[in-house]
């Protein structure tokens, strides 16, 4: 792994012919967590989503390095091989497939090799104790029925028992109660155990953060980074918003 | 990727046919008087079946072919064989079994099914059982499990005359009479009152001669108070030449007892499956159907059942996965004919590739069936735009105390799911198989393990092309 | 004068086992001898023409082309009308059918909504003794453009009535169709609309309340085009005594027609032992970008919501006229006519009580 995880360049992307982010640079480092923040529909998100490969997300120009390598032509399981993982907003149900089932054929595919089912089992209990998870949800189809809160933590679940190098939380604390936001944040705390790992946390509250060592702060308005800071920055936004980063005209409207 | 069966290609050929010959259709010369009449003498039937034969016969000429379904032109009787029967006879040790035949089974895996989850077998190899086993112990219950026409001429004969195609007469339509005419081989089940068979028993179909017909019969009868599972295979290997499947399967549910039907069907491509199924049900009793098609060329099938008892019940669940030439009709009927009875439809169907699936059924609530429930829930998924998937079904009130669900969807693998489970480091190919693997997942929960992970093979197959 | 004619109606986009007599209808020995009497209402932006529309021949109707050759075998000349470009008439055009007893009489409406143009149709059908009565209505929808049609048959309880409609609809064009089955003997109804242009867009509301030995026999079909496009069918009806009803409805994506969606519901409240009920909701599918739904309901009431209004001291007779009404109330509110809501409410019987 490199030392410089991921670099953006000019990045510009647009989703079904609307333009939404116009040339953002951005500069991950091995360990480090950056936080972005921004008002509705500025484009943080749509960020996420390029980052991870979502096809309907186009890359109009401005490259994306991940490990040394042009990852903007790869579709999102080759993503995800190199070790980018991205938390939903909103995931998605897959009637049929077992949570268990689908995170353990995920490891499979991200190690190449067989996983022996006890030793997937004593990983699951685990990772679902430290999210205060029941057992049985490893049954239950992946996401069908699932309350707001339980399915962010299926995502943080997947997010601890893939090990990517790179996660991407897209609002992953957005909808949930003060219990379950404690919870999420536990998982995420455990993720950073390893120095190694990056963070992008896409979100537009704090109270996520509070227990996280930030080393960067973003701020996205119309699709551009208009401020970049340490944690302080984050207390700023707290106080004032964003208005000071939004364009006049835009806030007539 | 490894791979566990060998498939080969579709051959074109096959519907080459439809194109070269298009008012071939004359059975007069597929199927005569003397053709019957010498199955009738080779099978040593009774006089009663041979009359019932050559009435049949009588009837198969006068009916025509089904004006509403996928086309039948690429199927030419005077290609038909009707009658083919291997060289062996039936024997209840698979040691003794042809060497070939034997063979052939165990690819499949009977032996070692029967061996490790399963009651008792019937093996039929194009137009004969050769085999025939069951378990001592399910044997002792006084549960039968034998070949049918042996079962004509035995202890069991005037049951057999009593129900032998009395739910499913020659009258129904066309293949109805032509397997009344030319049936052959098949099984017969009796489960005598309040005996529950724990394991299933399972009948096993394999068509091995090109171009020709399979003409089955199933016959079981579930005494008051007793439960049976039966499981149904079928398979064959691929010819570029017509075969014609038209199987009868009647079942006769007692009072309070219960049957389960299960079918994974996988006949070759070039195959026309024209089968018929139906059960009658007694008060209290109960069918399940769980039916798996994903073979043949063109199929017509539809398990009916006839709740006449009160309280009687009927489950369907079903899968069809319709592929390059496949034209896959498939569906249920159910008559819901004593009051309260309760009927419940749950499919799911796939199209790929320009294969075309059509759900098709059929619910009808008499006057004498009050405080009936009927739900019926079918999907289909379309795979791509050279496919084509129909949903047809209809429904017949005549009570007014009913309560009548129905509900259709039909679409296409959501991109958003897609990448989702990509975003995860699942190739594209292997999240859509498993999406349609999850779709299906109504059918493959219902079927004991080693079948449903048989299904998921098939479906995997049609999807990548290879067995995970 | 000619002995009637044998034709078939109604026919099932895509037939099925014939032993349920749904695949189409066949009626014998029909004839029409004149033209029907109408009264019509037409506001300003509305032209009526000499000629008709030669196009229109080619407009696929519900019934088939066994109404055509009934319009044609009586030599009935169509009335057409057509809104010009851009207008958007606020007053309805409204056209009254009144049928004597003995009359067979036909009757066949064009009418044409130029391009970002509004439209409303009302058509009202009586009788009085027996008869026949078919009316054709072709439309053509331009661009942009909108139309309301509402259909509301008050027949006789012995005339026959034949309800006959064809739709086109070219790019972002939207019909709003309003079918209120109330009278007749025997009513026949066939809709069929073709979703030809992108994001063209179809509703459908359906009520009936079919009584006594009436007859109700329908085939809706919403065939998908263009890309885009958008069909809703709901039909929501009452069957009593020793009525008979067969609703056909059909959602049917061709190749092309991706980005579509179509959905159809059916409630049916059955009131008498002696009804028959026959449904077939069709799905027809050859594209794979497209969403279709279909969901029926037929009948008792939900036992919750008959325990709750029980609760409230009402009779389960009492409720079920109410919960029948409700349905017929329900598509009636739906019209944006006073006076044709007034003579809905007149022939049911229920009069000016809340004046």
């Amino acid at each position: 792994m490199q030392e410089k995880l991921l670099q953006i360049n000019n990045l510009s992307v647009s989703v079904e012919d609307k333009k939404i982010l116009h040339g953002i640079d951005l500069e991950v480092n091995m360990g480090e967590t950056h936080v972005i923040m921004g008002p509705n529909g500025a484009g943080k998100s749509t960020l996420g989503n390029a980052l991870m490969g979502n096809p309907k997300y186009i890359v109009d120009g401005g490259d994306i390095i991940f490990d040394g390598e042009s990852i903007v032509s790869l579709s999102a399981d080759k993503r995800a091989a190199k070790g980018i993982y991205m938390s939903f907003q909103n995931p998605l149900e897959v009637p049929g497939v077992s949570l268990g089932n689908f995170i353990r054929s995920a490891m499979e595919h991200r190690t190449g090799k067989r996983i022996k089912l006890w030793d997937f089992k004593r990983e699951m209990k685990q990772a679902m104790d430290i999210l205060q998870m029941d057992e049985s949800y490893a049954e239950r189809d992946l996401n069908v029925g699932f309350s707001g809160g339980e399915k962010k933590k299926a995502e943080i679940l997947q997010l601890l028992m893939l090990k990517p190098t790179l996660a991407i939380l897209d609002e992953t604390d957005s909808g949930l109660d003060v219990d379950a936001v404690r919870t999420v944040s536990k998982g995420v705390e455990e993720f950073r155990k390893d120095k190694k790992r990056s963070l992008i946390i896409i979100t537009h509250s704090t109270r996520i953060l509070e227990s996280l060592n930030v080393d960067y702060t973003h701020i996205i308005v119309d699709g551009k980074i208009v401020e970049t800071g340490d944690a302080s920055l984050i207390e700023e936004i707290n106080a004032r918003g964003f208005e000071k980063y939004e364009q006049p005209d835009r806030r007539e409207q | 990727m490894r791979e566990k069966t060998y498939v080969e290609d579709v051959n074109r050929s096959i519907y080459d046919i439809k194109n070269e010959d298009k008012d071939s259709y004359k059975l007069e010369e597929g199927l005569t008087t003397k053709i019957v009449e010498q199955i009738s003498s080779e099978k040593n039937d009774p006089e009663w079946m041979r009359e019932f034969r050559l009435k049949s016969l009588e009837i198969y000429n006068k009916l025509q072919v089904p004006d509403w379904g996928p086309s039948i032109e690429g199927l030419n009787m005077d290609e038909i064989v009707t009658y083919v029967r291997p060289n062996t006879h039936m024997s209840a040790k698979w040691s003794e079994v042809p060497e070939e035949i034997k063979e052939t089974f165990e690819r499949l895996g009977i032996p070692k099914a029967e061996r490790e989850s399963l009651a008792g077998v019937g093996a039929q190899y194009d137009s004969e059982l050769v085999y025939h086993n069951v378990r001592e112990e399910v044997a002792a219950q006084g549960v039968i499990y034998t070949d049918l026409e042996s079962a004509l001429r035995g202890e069991y004969a005037e049951m057999i005359k009593e129900h032998f195609m009395k739910l499913v007469p020659p009258t129904d339509h066309k293949f109805a009479a032509l397997h009344g005419a030319v049936w052959s081989g098949g099984s017969f089940v009796y489960v005598p009152p309040g005996v529950s068979v724990e394991i299933p028993l399972q009948s096993y179909f394999r068509l091995n001669a090109p171009g020709a017909g399979q003409f089955e019969h199933t016959l079981i009868i579930v005494d008051e108070g007793a439960y049976l599972h039966f499981i149904e295979g079928c398979s064959a290997p691929k010819y570029n030449v017509a075969n014609l499947h038209a199987g009868c399967v009647e079942l006769f549910v007692g009072k309070n007892a219960k049957l389960r039907y299960s079918t994974i069907e996988n006949w070759s491509k070039n195959m026309y499956n024209l089968n018929t199924k139906r059960a009658k049900v007694e008060e209290g009793g109960t069918i399940e159907w769980v039916s798996g098609s994903f073979g043949s060329h063109v199929s017509y099938l539809y398990p009916m059942s006839v709740l006449n008892g009160k309280g009687a019940r009927s489950e369907f669940t079903g899968i069809t996965f319709a592929g390059k030439g496949q034209n896959l009709d498939t569906g249920t009927k159910v008559v819901h004919n004593a009051p309260e009875t309760t009927s419940f439809v749950n499919t799911r169907s796939i199209s790929k590739g320009g294969g075309i699936s059509t759900f098709r059924s059929s619910v009808v609530v008499t006057k004498n069936a009050p405080k009936s429930k009927s739900a019926v829930s079918c999907q289909s998924l379309m795979l791509d735009s050279e496919s084509r998937s129909d949903t047809i079904p209809a429904m017949d009130i005549r009570t007014q105390d009913a309560d009548i669900g129905h509900e259709a969807k039909i679409g296409r693998i959501s991109d958003e799911a897609v990448f989702y489970l990509m975003s995860r480091g699942i190739p594209e190919e292997d999240a859509k198989a498993l999406i349609v693997s999850g779709f299906a997942d109504n059918v493959s929960k219902e079927l004991p393990l080693e079948y449903a992970v048989e299904m998921n093979n098939l479906i995997r197959l049609e999807m990548i092309g290879s067995i995970g | 004068m000619n002995q009637g004619l044998d034709i078939k109606i109604n026919k099932l986009p895509s037939p099925t086992w014939n032993w349920l007599h749904m695949n189409e209808t066949e009626l014998k020995k029909i004839k029409l001898d004149k033209q029907g009497l109408m009264e019509e209402k037409v506001p300003a932006g509305i032209d009526k023409r000499e000629e008709r529309f030669s196009s229109f021949e080619d407009i696929k109707t519900g019934m088939g082309n066994g109404a055509d050759i009934l319009i044609n075998s009586a030599g009935i000349s169509p009335l057409s009308f057509s809104v010009k470009e851009g207008v958007k008439e606020a007053e309805p055009l409204k056209l009254d059918f009144s049928y004597e007893d003995g009359e067979n009489a036909g009757n066949s409406v064009e009418l044409y909504a130029g391009k970002d143009s509004e439209v409303t149709l009302i058509m009202d059908y009586k009788s009085s003794g027996e008869g026949l009565a078919l009316v054709q209505t072709k439309i053509h929808a331009e661009e942009n453009s909108l139309v309301r049609l509402i259909q509301v048959n008050r027949h006789s309880k012995d005339f026959i009535c034949m309800n006959d409609i064809g739709v086109n609809l070219s790019d972002n064009a939207e019909i709003d169709i309003i079918n209120l089955f109330l009278g007749g003997k025997e009513t026949y109804a066939g809709c069929h609309t073709a979703l030809n242009g992108k994001g063209s867009r179809l509703n459908t509301d359906i009520g009936y309340m079919t009584y006594e030995n009436q007859k109700l026999d329908m085939n809706y079909v919403a065939s998908h085009k263009g890309k885009k496009t958008k069909s809703v069918i709901n039909a929501s009806g009452v069957l009593k005594d020793n009525a008979f009803k067969l609703f056909r409805g059909t959602i049917d994506f061709l190749n092309g027609s991706s980005g579509s969606e179509g959905d159809e519901k059916e409630d049916v409240l059955l009131l008498s032992e002696g009804v028959v009920n026959q449904t077939i909701p069709l799905i027809l599918c050859a594209e794979e970008d497209v969403q279709g739904n279909h969901g029926a309901t037929i009948g008792r009431l939900d036992e919750d919501l008959m325990f709750y209004m029980e609760s409230r001291g009402m009779s389960h007779q009492e409720i079920y006229e109410l919960m029948a009404n409700a349905r017929i109330d329900a598509i009636c509110n739906m019209i944006p006519d006073e006076d044709e809501k007034k003579r809905i409410q007149e022939y049911l019987g229920r009069g000016m009580e809340d004046e």
